[in-house]
């Protein structure tokens, strides 16, 4: 019974903090891309703009939903849902704080502590093709097949790198357990520094699995209208916006395990974390949450730097650059842990 | 053990639950008025010409295909990584590991040689099949 409460006391805690953060990324992205190209941004709603995501969300809530008469109406209402739930899942396995104590109980800060962790990761990320290629058959219009087609192959050839480029993560952790990954960081040293490449690597293939900037072809705007959700509108199209931010914070959170040395900090140890007891895991908490947002904050950054690749370019790039590099930084770690 | 699955199968409930909540909000809510011209396939105010679900070019199929095989590849890594420490001989389990790769490597370079990973294939290429 205990362990049924506060397994669901953790599920409503980072699902709400996910879907808040996905509400709010949009109004963090429209105000640093505004001060990127020195405009003002979103200021009149609320203080600086700030009731704007929920006032945004009434809007899309109260206002009709065209249903075209041409469309595969079961995959149509489907697609959006799959756009979302995969990237809410990945969130079951991702530690986000040191253990806290609960009436004299140790509670992980974790949904569901998988020995297969990692895995459960990369078999939900790939079912978040399904959202897109579900929309780009379903709606049966020009533009949404060309997006829906492309997103397909884009993300499916940078899943191969993302798998790869975690490999050696492995073989230093000995574990594909998060929380086993993120102690050996805490022990030792974190990940991006003992995985450069594969830090590399992993955060490109995070860009494009995400549809971002430069990789975002599947809905690029200049000529595919929006991709595979130009037949949306109303609440779906939302569905599909909350599930792109969200899946940026899980990819963002991702890194923050799997490289950034989760909640760690570079003069604490888990003893000095268990010394101040549950405001450690309060700490730890926020300092995972900070994190992650440094990467979020990245994504922005990128997105109103960098241009758009081509769409030969994207597919060079994953298969005969990443792919090679990700085999080659395996075989250097395997070398560099030979006894 | 199953402690955890049980967390998983509470979190895929809650998933669906929170999907499917602003979708039904929605449909209580929104106003309805279709018409003909509304419920056209987009197509930048042109009339659509023909059916869009067509089939697509040969090359994504290609990619697929080498993605089945890598994807393999990598749930099979997986597992080697992780024991990779307790070999009892660490270089005979990273020679096993090199064959593996370079074995499915060999594969995509083969592939890159035939000019399957070529988006745009080049006119002296195609002459040369012409010819």
């Amino acid at each position: 019974m205990f362990d049924i409460a506060a397994s669901l006391a953790k599920i409503i805690i980072l699902t709400h903090t996910t879907l808040i953060l996905a509400m709010y990324m949009p109004w963090v992205e429209r105000k640093v891309s505004a001060w990127i190209q020195d405009r003002v941004g979103p200021n009149r709603v609320g203080y600086a703009g700030l009731l704007q995501p929920i006032a945004d969300t009434f809007k899309f809530i109260f206002k009709e939903d065209v249903v075209p008469g041409h469309v595969n109406k079961t995959l149509f209402v489907l697609a959006p849902c799959f756009a979302v739930i995969p990237s809410l899942f990945i969130l079951a396995v991702i530690p986000f704080g040191p253990a806290v104590q609960v009436m004299g109980q140790s509670v992980d800060l974790v949904i569901a502590d998988l020995g297969v962790g990692i895995l459960f990761v990369f078999a939900f990320s790939g079912l978040a093709v399904y959202g897109i290629v579900f929309a780009g058959w379903a709606s049966n219009s020009k533009y949404p097949m060309l997006g829906g087609v492309r997103a397909s192959a884009q993300m499916i050839s940078y899943e191969i790198c993302l798998g790869l480029s975690v490999v050696g993560i492995f073989m230093g952790a000995e574990s594909l357990r998060m929380l086993d990954i993120v102690q050996q960081q805490i022990d030792g040293s974190w990940n991006i520094f003992t995985q450069p490449l594969g830090f590399l690597i992993f955060a490109i293939a995070a860009f494009a699995e995400t549809n971002r900037l430069p990789f975002d072809l599947p809905e690029a705007e200049t000529e595919l209208v929006a991709g595979y959700h130009t037949e949306y509108s109303s609440i779906k199209f939302t569905m599909f916006f909350a599930g792109e931010y969200a899946a940026m914070f899980v990819f963002a959170a991702l890194v923050t395990v799997l490289f950034l040395g989760g909640w760690d900090l570079p003069f604490m140890d888990s003893a000095s974390f268990a010394a101040m007891g549950n405001w450690g895991a309060l700490l730890g908490f926020a300092v995972f949450l900070v994190k992650s947002f440094m990467f979020l904050l990245l994504y922005v950054w990128v997105r109103f730097t960098l241009p758009r690749f081509r769409f030969d370019q994207l597919m060079n790039l994953g298969w005969k650059v990443l792919l090679p590099l990700a085999l080659v930084n395996i075989l250097i770690t395997g070398f560099l842990n030979l006894p | 053990m199953f402690l955890d699955y049980h967390a998983v199968l509470v979190f895929l409930i809650t998933g669906v639950a929170m999907v499917s909540a602003p979708l039904i909000l929605g449909f209580l809510f929104r106003p309805s008025n279709p018409y003909p011209e509304k419920n056209m396939a987009y197509e930048c105010a042109e009339d659509p010409i023909g059916p869009a679900q067509i089939r697509f070019d040969m090359r994504f199929y290609t990619t697929a295909l080498i993605f089945i095989i890598f994807e393999v590849e990598i749930a099979l890594m997986f597992p080697w990584a992780r024991v990779f420490r307790d070999a009892p001989n660490q270089t005979l389990a990273l020679g096993a590991g090199l064959i593996f790769m370079s074995i499915v490597f060999l594969g995509l370079v083969v592939d890159w040689v035939k000019g399957d990973l070529d988006w745009v294939k080049t006119f002296h290429n195609k002459r040369r099949v012409q010819d």
